[in-house]
């Protein structure tokens, strides 16, 4: 007996991979959740690093990254294609992240004495780059110290920018401040940490 | 680029390090699925309104109360008291064409202008000044006395009782 196999009349898996993240959105808002899973997984580690650099806690922003997709996916409606999906889901997780960093502090405030800051959990010794194992550990961590001591205007764009996967203009506008004002403050940041250093004793060399 | 850029570079990197946890996809798409979370039921929304609304006017009272201490006193021209007409049939008094006043609540501070001394009568508002009032005229009662027919009173009269004695089985 010999076997025949037809072709069969399903249409073939339209792949979701290749198809811009305006489609994605349009499907998504069309109640296609694979197209939403899509976007999850293209734009997961940029608004992980956003909510990383507003807390500085890695479960915070885990929790913070899992809400703002939800709250994007809640929201599909409201995006009119103004910006980047990219850059409107990194404006919801940023505020989103704003508001636990509040919720945070207030809630440190109430068990540490006014006079000491809110201290941001750090990333532990065992989660050091090698590169950062090449340059100088105890640098590092004198650098990582002073960055949380900046003032919050300058410590996020800065920390926000240290991925170095978005443009000016698009943290500017996840920020909501103008682009020049964005780079000046990345500047003086790097400029304050610095003086500080050379202040400690290390040499600009 | 020299050492302390690499080391702020290096140390900024080090601070938002990661990709975010590998199955969050899967994480918000299990609560995409879950049913959306009820909102609070009406009956709920109308008693918390209707509890900060009762609060509200309880301070907004307290506040405009003028015989508390330490608080200015609101702003309201004097209340004026009003005769009430009597009611038809009661005798009729004399018609006064005299409006009594209450009691005129102290003039409010305004900036600007001195405060009134103590034993020192305080200004009269410019609305109790400048308004006129006409009295009140109250049309003249007829009074219609009273007709009734003379009552006749008819004399009680009780008739003699006898009272026999009782037989001595009785007793």
């Amino acid at each position: 007996m010999i076997a025949v196999f037809f072709p069969t009349s399903l249409p073939p898996a339209a792949s979701i991979e290749y198809v811009n993240d305006a489609e994605l959105v349009v499907r998504a808002r069309q109640g296609d959740t694979a197209a939403f899973g899509e976007l999850v997984d293209r734009h997961r580690a940029a608004v992980y690093r956003a909510a990383h650099a507003a807390l500085g806690s890695a479960n915070e922003a885990e929790d913070v990254a899992q809400e703002a997709f939800l709250a994007a996916y809640r929201k599909m409606d409201s995006y009119r294609g103004e910006a980047s999906f990219k850059t409107w889901l990194l404006k919801i997780a940023w505020r989103q992240a704003l508001t636990r960093r509040r919720r945070l502090v207030s809630r440190w405030r109430r068990f540490v004495s006014a006079g000491d800051p809110p201290e941001v959990p750090s990333a532990g010794a065992g989660d050091r780059s090698p590169e950062a194992t090449l340059i100088d550990a105890e640098l590092v961590g004198h650098v990582q110290r002073l960055v949380r001591a900046l003032p919050a205007r300058l410590r996020d764009p800065l920390l926000i920018c240290a991925d170095g996967e978005q443009t000016y203009h698009e943290i500017a506008a996840v920020l909501g401040i103008p682009e020049g004002t964005l780079k000046w403050r990345v500047a003086e940041a790097r400029r304050r940490l610095k003086d500080r250093l050379v202040r400690l004793g290390y040499r600009d060399e | 680029m020299n050492k302390l850029d690499r080391a702020v570079d290096a140390a900024l990197r080090e601070m938002v390090a990661g990709d975010g946890p590998p199955d969050l996809r899967r994480r918000v798409l299990a609560r995409i699925d879950e049913p959306a979370r009820r909102p609070a039921p009406t009956w709920l929304v109308l008693a918390a309104a209707a509890g900060i609304a009762v609060a509200v006017a309880s301070v907004a009272l307290l506040r405009t109360t003028p015989d508390r201490e330490g608080v200015t006193p609101s702003v309201r021209p004097p209340a004026r008291v009003l005769p009430v007409a009597p009611p038809a049939g009661a005798p009729v008094a004399a018609a006064s064409t005299h409006v009594p006043t209450a009691p005129s609540a102290p003039a409010p501070f305004r900036p600007g202008r001195r405060a009134p001394r103590r034993g020192e009568a305080p200004p009269l508002a410019e609305s109790v000044v400048d308004v006129e009032v006409e009295p009140i005229e109250l049309p003249p009662l007829d009074v219609v006395p009273l007709s009734g027919e003379p009552i006749a009173v008819t004399a009680l009269r009780i008739e003699r009782m006898q009272i026999e004695p009782l037989a001595e089985s009785q007793r």
